[in-house]
């Protein structure tokens, strides 16, 4: 007898445990408004139908504290659903974000909903996509998690004006998550998930302050980093690196006070409900030897001082540009560009007038770019490009030197007839750069019969042609390394001498000397 | 046809001998640091889109001396030097500019002058000219003056 009511004692007790669970985890309908929202706790999964077309299932959750929740709804087969929340505000709740990744039969997360205590509904129902239909078949199951807020976007951080707030020095993680935003009407911007984030930048004694911005990479998705103004313009968009890889801005300039944003983005809708990532930023005062972004034109353009200047290519289609003032007029200077290691750096020179003069693309990646010397005859603009990238801190160096020597050097450009240095007895030249050629005009008071002396470059081949007054090619020779060749040329008062490189070598330069004969 | 082009080459060969023969008008050579000048053209150039720019290399005893000047095939292209006292065999080699390549090229043997040499006596203190008249066909007329 005592064993049969000990039996029974069990079963009334799991009877009571498996009812009790069933009532506190399952959806009680109706439950299609507000009003009638069935009340969830936190870290309790809930089991539900969304039995028609038209049926909505809500549920209310009351927060007692600040923290962050991850809200998974399971996927309903045939089905596409979404969660909507809303913050139950005075007189009445307010949508703050959809949850849809407008797909049938796949679950809906969301990593990362930031909440302060008080009342926030949770609506589950067809999403917008797809024909709504019912399913009584299959349930699906809500479960709301919760973790302590520390050092996290405060989602929904969707637009400007909820941006978390970020500070020097600070570190915040975040998400790729959800895989879009349904209420993101941008039309830049349409339907993407964006994490804003804000800072205040102060200026003082009119020192431009350079921040760097470092998002870690996150497995499976491309992400982009942008920095905005506070009315939405785009200083610059760091978007260098592949799928799961950080991305950087580094040394950008920000020469006004004012309120600043970071937009974090992911392409092609790619989501990472798990791994966070993290977003860093750091101010600092200019330092007159950097390049200060954004310097991507004439009237941008960074000074030169001092001779030398770092910047980094922080995008495929950064150009960033340089104004080098020489202390004096008519003066050679070298230049140098290196890199780090898989930059492969294209130097362009130009003029005062912003008239290109020449480009440097002489060397592969990760080695430096030079002009071995060149007249600087006035201010001239230099602009840096890179046709690869090495890696999001992308940096070069930049420097000038100036050079005096007691040889009649070459004055590029002189590419044409219009330009070509004149030649009294003798020059030294460079092959600056691909396909460089150098134009010296040779002038006499009545025609002249002359030898000419030819040495070549070091480690490679020039052509050197003779030309009749017009310019056209009357005799060329092609001279091996360095070599001297002697010719005589006849010249009917006015000729040009051109110089081509067969194999380029941009290091040793080569020598004319002409002599005059009887 | 056959009957033009022999009467051509003997007219030639009778210039050439001709020219050179002793005894033709010889004028004292005058204060000159040259004494062989050779100038040559074209006689027949009648459409300037025909008239090229050229210039010819000049051969002396089978090595190459130099050029003529440039010019159109119609205008004098100049060359001269001074040569020691003895018998040259002249040759001259016709270049022509090729515009789209920006150059003057040698013109193919069939196009060259006929005939491309001659043979040409240096007296001391003398000095010789010579005057090359080629015409579209190709035959070159030379003429010498020994002055």
């Amino acid at each position: 007898m005592q064993g049969h009511k000990k039996s029974i004692s069990l079963i009334v007790f799991f009877i009571f445990i498996i009812s009790c669970k069933i009532s506190t985890n399952t959806e009680k309908e109706p439950n299609n408004t507000f009003a009638n929202a069935n009340k969830i706790s936190i870290n309790n999964e809930i089991t539900g139908y969304l039995e028609s077309e038209n049926d909505t299932d809500c549920f209310i959750v009351d927060v007692d504290q600040e923290q962050i929740l991850k809200i998974a709804l399971s996927g309903i087969k045939g089905v596409n659903h979404a969660v909507s929340i809303y913050r139950n505000e005075n007189p009445g709740p307010v949508l703050i974000k959809v949850i849809d990744d407008n797909r049938k039969s796949s679950p809906e997360t969301f990593a990362n909903l930031y909440v302060e205590p008080g009342q926030y509904f949770f609506t589950i129902s067809h999403g917008s996509r797809d024909i709504k239909k019912g399913n009584t078949e299959t349930p699906y199951k809500l479960n709301i998690t919760s973790r302590s807020y520390l050092n996290e976007e405060k989602e929904p951080d969707d637009t400007i004006f909820s941006a978390t707030e970020i500070s020097d020095k600070s570190i915040i993680i975040g998400y790729f998550s959800p895989a879009q935003n349904t209420m993101n009407n941008d039309p830049k911007t349409k339907m993407q998930e964006l994490d804003f984030f804000k800072f205040n930048i102060s200026i003082t004694d009119n020192i431009p302050v350079l921040i760097n911005v470092r998002l870690t990479g996150v497995t499976g998705v491309d992400s982009v980093l942008s920095l905005l103004t506070g009315t939405m313009e785009e200083l610059h968009i760091a978007d260098n690196a592949g799928s799961s890889e950080s991305e950087m801005i580094s040394d950008f300039g920000i020469k006004e006070s004012g309120t600043y944003y970071i937009r974090v983005s992911s392409k092609n809708f790619l989501v990472n409900h798990e791994i966070p990532y993290e977003l860093t930023l750091e101010y600092k005062q200019y330092d007159q030897n950097s390049e200060l972004e954004s310097n991507n034109s004439f009237d941008k353009s960074n000074l030169i001082l001092n001779n030398i200047i770092t910047g980094r290519i922080s995008n495929s289609g950064d150009s960033d540009f340089f104004h080098f003032v020489p202390q004096f007029k008519n003066r050679f200077y070298k230049a140098t560009c290196s890199g780090a290691s898989g930059l492969d750096i294209v130097m362009t020179i130009y003029d005062n007038n912003h008239n290109k003069l020449f480009e440097i693309n002489n060397s592969g990646a990760g080695e430096p770019e030079k002009i071995p010397y060149f007249m600087v005859k006035n201010p001239i603009y230099i602009s840096v490009t890179a046709l690869s990238l090495s890696s999001p801190e992308s940096e070069y160096t930049l420097a000038l030197e100036q050079y005096d020597s007691n040889e009649i050097l070459e004055v590029e450009p002189n590419n044409s007839k219009n330009t070509a240095n004149i030649l009294n007895n003798r020059i030294t030249g460079f092959i600056t750069y691909r396909n460089d050629i150098d134009y010296y005009l040779l002038k006499f008071t009545e025609k002249q019969r002359v030898k000419l002396t030819v040495r070549g470059v070091k480690n490679g081949r020039i052509k050197i042609s003779t030309t009749d007054p017009l310019g056209f090619i009357i005799k060329s020779k092609e001279i091996n390394a360095d070599e001297e060749v002697s010719f005589n040329e006849i010249f009917d008062k006015k000729g040009f001498l051109i110089v081509e490189s067969a194999v380029p070598d941009f290091e040793f330069p080569y020598t004319i000397t002409v002599e005059e004969l009887q | 046809m056959k009957i033009i082009s022999f009467l051509m080459s003997v007219t030639t060969c009778f210039l050439i001998t001709g020219c050179s023969t002793p005894g033709k008008e010889i004028i004292k050579k005058e204060k000159s640091e040259f004494n062989f000048y050779i100038s040559i053209y074209d006689s027949d150039i009648d459409n300037p889109e025909n008239d090229r720019r050229c210039y010819y290399m000049i051969y002396i005893n089978k090595l190459d001396s130099g050029r003529t000047t440039t010019g159109l095939e119609s205008q004098k292209k100049q060359f001269e030097t001074v040569l020691p006292a003895n018998r040259h065999l002249i040759k001259v080699e016709k270049w022509v500019l090729n515009e789209n390549l920006g150059r003057y090229v040698k013109m193919n043997n069939i196009d060259q002058p006929k005939p491309d040499f001659i043979y040409i006596n240096i007296e001391e203190d003398k000095v010789v000219r010579v005057n090359l008249k080629s015409s579209k066909s190709g035959t070159a007329f030379y003429s010498v003056i020994a002055e």
